[in-house]
């Protein structure tokens, strides 16, 4: 069963008790919470996701609670544990989805060994990859963003996660974080797209997550090939500007812009370097999303046919 | 935070990194220079990108990016252990007329640079025949 297709009190017990699984792809997590109206937030953002009851292990438990203490009468909050321990400042009680979004994301990043992670956006199309690699504020979601929502499977907005056994990108799906003017520009350029609420003054300003879609979550066991490596960044001065990078200097902004390449050693710089071989480098400066859409578009088919 | 990228600019002789001159350097004659012979380290994995490479260092993880002289110096060493005359030679046969002249400069910045990464090693000193 669906999450959007869950009986809304059920879903509500489940998070109290058991906890609501999920799978990710190449990850699964599990979400408990007691927070009011939680369920109704995850029926937006994960609809689409299977309520996996059938898990008895997961990578990942978080659970959201109620803060406790005198400030609950007049500032009321609410605290993310990572299994079990608190990892993060508490947010406001009305605002819970980022920092669900951000503690999942840091749980993953620090856990998943197992895989390279790369701090990028992936789509796919053709059975081929586009990396999105970029630093916080350079427009990376909203571009990812675009793609999915124009014909190219989403995998991630926030890990490319590599399999260390022969490069191939796995899908690691969760809802997009769109900041600030991103959300309205997101909004006028797909109106049909499944935008969660706003929340406001988060220390990123006020985020809002775009829903997967029902297509790019059955196929969240689908690898991909890398193909295309794309550092965007958003520039209003500039229509759109494709340059070429060297392999050499991508592999070594994408090793920098690494959760956990460090840590794997030899491992992480094979699996790094067959990436790197595989694709083809740019640095896309855009201001125009059409534009740039169009742009990655026509470079990934060049790349499939070549 | 990532130790990754350390260039040596070969081509225009200029090295991104500073390295002082004194203890460790090779003495451009006399005796020590005769003995000083290196050797790549073992088990380094070089990925070649067109003109660039990308070196790791098995020992540090550390990863270097590299320019095509710099990687053919180094393999150069993998192959059999060469003394700063090999080097040298082989530095000249890649640099215009114009540095040639600086060529014992440029290998003896380099193969010091190495060392320091450690991406070459030194053998114990010996006496060489023909350096």
């Amino acid at each position: 069963m669906r999450v959007a297709d869950s009986d809304r009190v059920a879903l509500a017990d489940m998070l109290l008790g058991r906890g609501l699984g999920l799978d990710l792809g190449a990850a699964t997590i599990r979400i408990r919470s007691d927070v009011p109206d939680l369920e109704g937030l995850l029926q937006t953002l994960y609809g689409s996701y299977r309520v996996e009851d059938g898990l008895e292990l997961f990578d990942v438990t978080v659970k959201l609670r109620r803060a406790g203490g005198l400030r609950r009468l007049f500032r009321p909050q609410v605290e993310l544990l990572v299994d079990a321990a608190i990892e993060f400042e508490p947010f406001p009680l009305d605002t819970p989805v980022p920092l669900l979004e951000w503690g999942v994301n840091y749980a993953l990043a620090s856990r998943l060994c197992c895989y390279l992670l790369l701090h990028s956006g992936v789509v796919e199309r053709h059975g081929r990859t586009v990396l999105l690699p970029a630093m916080p504020g350079s427009g990376k979601s909203t571009l990812t963003a675009a793609l999915a929502l124009r014909g190219f499977r989403l995998l991630s907005d926030e890990f490319g996660v590599v399999r260390l056994s022969d490069s191939q990108l796995l899908p690691m799906l969760r809802p997009i974080a769109l900041k600030n003017e991103s959300i309205d520009v997101i909004a006028r350029f797909a109106p049909q797209a499944v935008i969660g609420p706003r929340c406001h003054k988060t220390h990123k300003g006020t985020v809002a997550h775009l829903a997967p879609q029902l297509a790019h979550v059955d196929a969240c066991h689908e690898t991909a090939a890398p193909a295309l490596i794309i550092f965007p960044r958003h520039d209003p001065s500039i229509a759109l500007e494709m340059e070429p990078v060297p392999r050499a200097r991508a592999f070594a902004r994408l090793a920098v812009n690494s959760f956990n390449y460090e840590i794997l050693g030899p491992d992480g710089f094979d699996a790094l370097g067959k990436v790197v071989q595989a694709s083809t480098c740019y640095q896309l400066r855009y201001r125009d999303l059409d534009r740039a859409v169009e742009a990655i578009t026509e470079l990934l088919d060049r790349a499939v046919q070549h | 935070m990532l130790r990754l990228v350390r260039e040596t600019c070969l081509a225009t002789g200029q090295c991104t990194q500073v390295i002082e001159a004194g203890a460790g350097q090779i003495p451009r004659t006399g005796a020590a220079r005769v003995s000083a012979r290196f050797v790549s380290a073992d088990g380094i994995r070089i990925l070649q990108f067109g003109d660039d490479a990308i070196v790791f260092n098995p020992i540090s993880w550390d990863a270097h990016l590299l320019n095509a002289a710099a990687v053919e110096v180094l393999v150069l060493l993998a192959e059999v252990p060469r003394c700063i005359d090999d080097v040298v030679a082989f530095l000249s046969e890649t640099l215009l007329a114009a540095e040639q002249a600086d060529a014992f400069e440029h290998a003896q910045k380099l193969l010091h640079e190495f060392e320091l990464l450690g991406l070459v090693r030194r053998l114990k000193d010996e006496p060489l025949a023909g350096c």
